[in-house]
């Protein structure tokens, strides 16, 4: 066993103890952004095993990524193509089994999605912007727009991923996080960086820009469809609408229609300056 | 068929609150997610286990200015739906 080393995502740190030094220095290397060398309080430990040849799941040319996630009781158990493990959340540990060629990324996002859920935050399916100093969630489903409205925004603004960004209060304010989890934008910096935010907006691609509100049943309904990875146990989702009703009440969900240019940002501008 | 003797109630694996009026479900089984309108809120809002069909009838009847024939078909086929779709148990 080689030591372990903590990653912190959104202030939530996870101890990740590798089997080899080789692996650890991989990881090291993969996250190194997101790494410290202690904490106050360690949300999960997680240890690695390397197994040869695991095959778990048939594995079909062109079909989605498939994660079978069972929850049995405080205990999560993870099983994907070439990986197994469980997460306890009780006792906040974790283990993992996977072939030597798979990396710990799935995984990892689903530990961060319950220990967000847990941290009054979430894990969230959505394009992660910090301009001017403040964040800027955009979500919706596949082909709505995430991915554009962060490459028009990557030549004025820091763009934290395409994918999926962290939100989470802390010192009673929500903000934004950086996760170190790969999107389909290659040139997205994958930040370790956060911002205060100050709106999240579910996108539909329309031939002008314009912003309409939701209801806060709509928005909450609307947050919760894109919060990935968490099993829907009737505890988790009562916690799932607790967090996204607080987010939709105080920062605010609305509805951002656009084109495909970087004319958007004006409309949001001046939405922000008349609700200020 | 729910029978106005019943007293509905939400399904073990279903989140369900009302938010300004309109209520969101979250159904555990499928990860499906929900709002109803109005008067599909006021109904699942009484659907606690302590409210039978027939209270509830009785309850739109006073709320919305409905017949009792209205009010009787529009709460017995909404329970009716949600009970398949397991958002709802009656017993």
């Amino acid at each position: 066993m080689t030591q372990p080393f903590l990653l912190n995502i959104a202030g939530i740190v996870c101890e990740i103890q590798p089997t080899t030094a080789a692996y650890r220095t991989a990881m090291l290397t993969r996250y190194a952004d997101f790494i410290v060398e202690d904490a106050d309080e360690i949300a999960m430990r997680l240890t690695i095993q390397r197994t040869e040849a695991l095959s778990l799941l048939p594995q079909t040319r062109g079909t989605t990524w498939q994660t079978d996630i069972e929850r049995q009781g405080d205990k999560l158990h993870v099983t994907s193509y070439h990986e197994r493990g469980t997460i306890d959340l009780a006792n906040r540990t974790a283990t993992l089994e996977l072939a030597p060629h798979v990396r710990i990324e799935n995984f990892l996002r689903i530990i961060y999605a319950w220990l967000c859920l847990d941290n009054d935050g979430l894990l969230v399916h959505a394009a992660g912007i910090i301009r001017d100093g403040q964040g800027f969630v955009f979500f919706g489903p596949s082909g709505s727009g995430k991915s554009t409205t962060a490459k028009l925004s990557a030549g004025s603004a820091d763009i934290l991923s395409d994918d999926l960004v962290i939100v989470r209060k802390l010192d009673g304010r929500f903000h934004l996080f950086g996760v170190p989890f790969r999107g389909e934008m290659a040139e997205a910096g994958r930040l370790n960086r956060q911002a205060p935010l100050v709106g999240l907006y579910r996108l539909r691609q329309a031939s002008a820009h314009r912003i309409q509100s939701l209801s806060l049943a709509q928005a909450v309904a609307e947050l919760s469809i894109v919060v990935p990875f968490v099993v829907k146990t009737k505890e988790a989702n009562r916690q799932l609408m607790h967090v996204s009703a607080e987010l939709a009440q105080t920062v605010g969900v609305q509805q951002l229609q656009f084109r495909k240019n970087p004319e958007f940002w004006q409309v949001i501008d001046d939405n922000l300056a008349t609700v200020s | 068929m729910t029978t106005l003797q019943q007293f509905p109630k939400p399904h073990a694996q279903t989140a369900g609150r009302v938010f300004e009026g309109e209520a969101v479900l979250i159904l555990a089984d499928t990860s499906e997610v929900n709002v109803l309108n109005g008067v599909g809120s006021r109904i699942f809002e009484l659907c606690d286990g302590e409210h039978s069909v027939e209270q509830i009838v009785n309850t739109i009847v006073t709320e919305y200015n409905v017949t009792q024939e209205e009010a009787m078909n529009d709460v017995t086929t909404f329970i009716d739906d949600l009970v398949q779709q397991n958002i709802l148990t009656v017993s």
